[in-house]
């Protein structure tokens, strides 16, 4: 055979195969695999929110809560809900474990296209996530179900492609985004289709979008003070098993700490400049008719001591400034608040990054009056 | 460069470009494809590159000289020495060092002779293995010496099967290179589905598969009985899916390249004897055993009693070939032990060679199992972890332990009932023929799986080490 015809057989083949992945990738945008997702994924939880929010019988949002787990555990979404229904306005809670700032603004994008325009976004987050451009590939789980058909080429930025996971090529095709879901289809398929047709089936929990999420343990047994003494600590739970690791983890990154501090003049990663500018477009993108709140959650002493880069919060301060300045932001920073905490910070905590009950509520007393003037302030 | 890397594909995409735009088995096709095989074996390690041409010098030269010669049998000694004792050198010396360090110790005369410690070339096994069989040939006066260096430089560096076959025998190979047929438009669907269903097999099924054997056969203490056996289940099936896949993969491309190899898998656990799975495993091996050892030995010519020592004999070497290790040569053992036992019962129980379904499947389950026996001293890293791994096997059998493997388990069922229920079919060959809006689906399908089901870690192929 003539090399010509061997290839028009090849590129005949491979046409056909790549329609058919086309298709699919079409399919999976269009949100085909949604109804099979695992609910506990980081895309089943973006999907339940979704839906929730689809399902609601009326498209009125005027505040919206957005945040990753540290706004889940850190805020009483309850008692922020009835505050602004006290006065007249409708708060939903859209915070999830995971999120970060490209899927923050996925999610607004997707409700400003669905007529739901909030008035004021309650943006909590925390000093650490200002870091990072992106909160690595997982974060498409949570964003792609809000993502528009087409529209995932922006959110890549936030997702460094590394050629050998095939996690950082979801940003580029929906059929990467799913493959957890895929899985655990695969799996355990009569379990999820069980489930899948009773989800479907039941309506979601009326105060799903206004539920609080509340941890009573706390971290008081463990010397959170310090890393080194955290991750050698015995664990006596299943819980402290898990802070301990978290220890183990956090003392790893802690090996490699950053200077974000500036040297004559200069700082030691110039990327930060770039970062600082990225950050400030993107609040820029997210504004409404009121400045975004941007609350800075509690943060454990030994992040900030022995963990999180150095000179990280003045830098923060300087992302932040100019947005405040031209009335884009207003900053709320409560990072500091569990410091003199008298029983102890770590009586606020539950594990090393979550607030328990008792700092929700702390957390909650503090903010309230802010979002109470923000409820009550005329347009 | 393995098969399962980015490089490799944009390799191959090069490779196959640039064939096409060459008269196809030319001599400048020749010299490229040689060129392109160096440089894909020298991403591994290009000093191992001389040694190839060294061996290969030597082979061609004394085939050549066997020719005229008044003495083939020295010259073909020779070769043979040469072949064995590189391979001796590389892959035995440090085994050979260790067990006489071990067994004087034991004698109580203890020696400490420092090992070579060399890196084992890869694929040395395969390619000695080709470039005995050319030399035998030659000598047995089966096939003509070939005059052409360029020739031979290409059986010897082949890339599609230089690192774990197909075991293709020279007169395979060159009747090919004098008598190019044309490769039909069906065979180019047949490669690409090869191709596409070897990844498959590789990345999807044994890579996969390897995460729940791996976690007991490198720490089998502590594992409980269901977790132990199904992870010897998932091993069985990893290496068959790892090493049939990558020959899928191989056949493929050489099949695009324009060279047809030989099957090397037929679903071996569908075998309902020994001898039937020696016929569906490896086939390439076996058959070179079989032709250059065990008929060499004498076959079955002399009685039962000479016909199981050579049967013994040809697996205890095979087994060898395999790892320079005790337990290779142990699981190489069972198979000939095996195949001995099954010769005596064929003989004295007439009934057990029944074709019924019944009979069949019972014998078909007892090999699978006697062959996952002889897999547990395969993969194990030494006596002491096989022996942990069949002590496992007597722990009680725990209802809650096998909840948690149940996902391995029904796929360990479904792929053992796929086994057998393909035994005789070739879907391949039925899919290529369909047509290439077909074999594109099953394309897009494969790729599908790829992206679903590629674990987050690479895991090397397995024979890459033999």
């Amino acid at each position: 055979m003539p090399a010509r015809p061997i290839a028009r057989s090849v590129v005949l083949v491979m046409l056909v195969a790549a329609c058919a992945l086309l298709a699919a990738e079409f399919a999976f945008r269009q949100g085909m695999w949604e109804v099979f997702a695992k609910p506990e994924s980081n895309a089943g939880q973006a999907i339940t929110l979704k839906r929730a929010l689809i399902d609601r019988d009326a498209t009125r949002v005027d505040f919206i809560t957005l945040g990753d787990s540290r706004a889940v555990y850190g805020l009483d979404h309850d008692r922020i809900a009835k505050s602004a229904q006290a006065a007249g306005q409708v708060h939903l809670n859209l915070s999830l474990p995971g999120m970060h700032w490209m899927s923050t603004e996925t999610i607004f994008r997707w409700l400003q296209s669905h007529e739901m325009k909030p008035k004021g976004i309650l943006l909590a987050t925390n000093i650490a996530n200002f870091q990072f451009i992106g909160n690595g590939a997982y974060e498409m789980g949570i964003a792609a179900p809000f993502a528009a058909t087409w529209d995932s080429g922006w959110m890549a930025a936030g997702i460094p492609f590394e050629p050998k996971q095939l996690a950082t090529y979801s940003p580029y095709s929906a059929l990467f985004t799913y493959r957890e879901d895929v899985q655990d289809f695969a799996a355990h398929p009569w379990t999820r289709l069980r489930e899948s047709a009773r989800q479907l089936r039941k309506p979601f929990p009326p105060d799903l979008l206004t539920r609080s999420v509340r941890e009573s343990s706390d971290v008081c047994r463990l010397p959170v003070h310090s890393l080194v003494a955290c991750s050698e600590a015995k664990p006596g739970n299943p819980r402290e098993v898990a802070n301990v690791a978290q220890c183990r983890d956090l003392r790893t990154q802690a090996a490699s700490r950053m200077d974000f501090r500036q040297t004559d003049g200069k700082r030691l990663f110039p990327h930060l400049e770039a970062l600082a500018k990225v950050r400030r477009e993107q609040l820029e993108r997210m504004k409404t008719d009121r400045p975004i709140i941007i609350v800075l959650t509690p943060v454990l002493k030994v992040w900030r001591d022995q963990l999180l880069p150095l000179g990280l919060e003045d830098w923060v301060r300087e992302v932040l400034d100019p947005l405040v300045k031209r009335g884009v932001v207003e900053v709320h920073d409560f990072t500091r608040l569990f410091d003199d905490e008298p029983a102890g910070e770590c009586s606020a905590f539950f594990d090393l990054y979550h607030q328990n009950a008792l700092g929700q509520d702390r957390l909650t007393d503090a903010l309230l009056p802010v979002l109470q003037r923000a409820f009550t302030r005329p347009q | 460069m393995l098969f399962n890397s980015w490089e490799f594909l944009a390799f191959f995409a090069v490779v196959i470009s640039v064939s096409l735009c060459l008269p196809r088995h030319g001599r400048l096709w020749k010299l490229f494809i040689i060129a392109a095989s160096c440089y894909f074996y020298a991403q591994w390690n290009w000093k191992y590159l001389g040694l190839i041409a060294l061996t290969a010098g030597i082979d061609f030269t004394i085939a050549r000289r066997l020719v005229a010669t008044t003495r083939p049998v020295a010259l073909v000694t020779i070769s043979l020495a040469c072949n064995l004792g590189v391979l001796a050198l590389f892959k035995y010396a440090d085994f050979a060092v260790t067990s006489l360090n071990g067994a004087s110790t034991l004698l109580n005369v203890p020696l400490a002779i420092a090992p070579l410690d060399l890196v084992l070339p890869v694929g040395i096994s395969f390619y000695t293995f080709q470039n005995m069989s050319y030399t035998i040939d030659v000598y047995r006066g089966q096939l003509q010496a070939r005059r052409s260096v360029l020739d031979y430089a290409l059986f010897t560096t082949f890339f599609p099967q230089l690192l774990a076959g197909p075991i293709v025998r020279a007169s395979e190979f060159f009747s090919q290179l004098d008598h190019p047929e044309p490769v039909s438009a069906q065979e180019v669907r047949y490669a690409i589905v090869l191709i596409a269903i070897g990844y498959v097999k590789k990345v999807v099924l044994a890579d996969n598969l390897a995460v729940h054997a791996d976690a007991v056969f490198l720490s089998p203490a502590g594992a409980g009985a269901w977790q132990t056996l199904l992870s010897i289940y998932a091993f069985a099936f990893q290496i068959y899916f790892d090493f049939s896949g990558y020959t899928d993969i191989a056949i493929g491309l050489a099949l695009l390249l324009g060279l047809r190899f030989p099957k090397n898998f037929d679903y071996p656990y569908a075998a309902a004897s020994f001898q039937d799975f020696w016929r569906r495993w490896h086939m390439t091996l076996s058959r070179w055993l079989r032709d250059y050892l065990y008929i060499t030995l004498g076959g079955n010519r002399y009685g039962p009693g000479r016909t199981m020592a050579n049967l013994m004999t040809t697996m205890i070497l095979g087994g060898l070939w395999h790892g320079a290790s005790w337990t290779f040569v142990i699981w190489g053992g069972l198979h000939g032990l095996f195949l001995a036992v099954e010769r005596l019962v064929f003989s004295q129980w007439r009934w057990w060679r029944s074709i019924h379904w019944v009979v069949r499947l019972v014998r078909t389950l007892i090999v699978f199992h006697l062959v996952c026996v002889a897999w547990v001293f395969f993969r194990a890293p030494d006596f002491a972890a096989a022996r942990t791994i069949f002590a496992n096997l007597r722990l009680p059998f725990r209802a809650a332990d096998l909840s948690a493997g149940a996902p391995l388990a029904s796929l360990v069922i479904a792929l053992f009932a796929a086994q057998i229920a393909m035994a005789g079919k070739d879907l391949k060959v039925r899919a290529s023929a369909a047509g290439s809006l077909p074999v594109g689906l099953l394309v897009a399908g494969c790729g599908l799986l790829l992206i679903w089901f590629t674990p987050g870690k690479s895991v090397p192929f397995i024979y890459f080490q033999f």
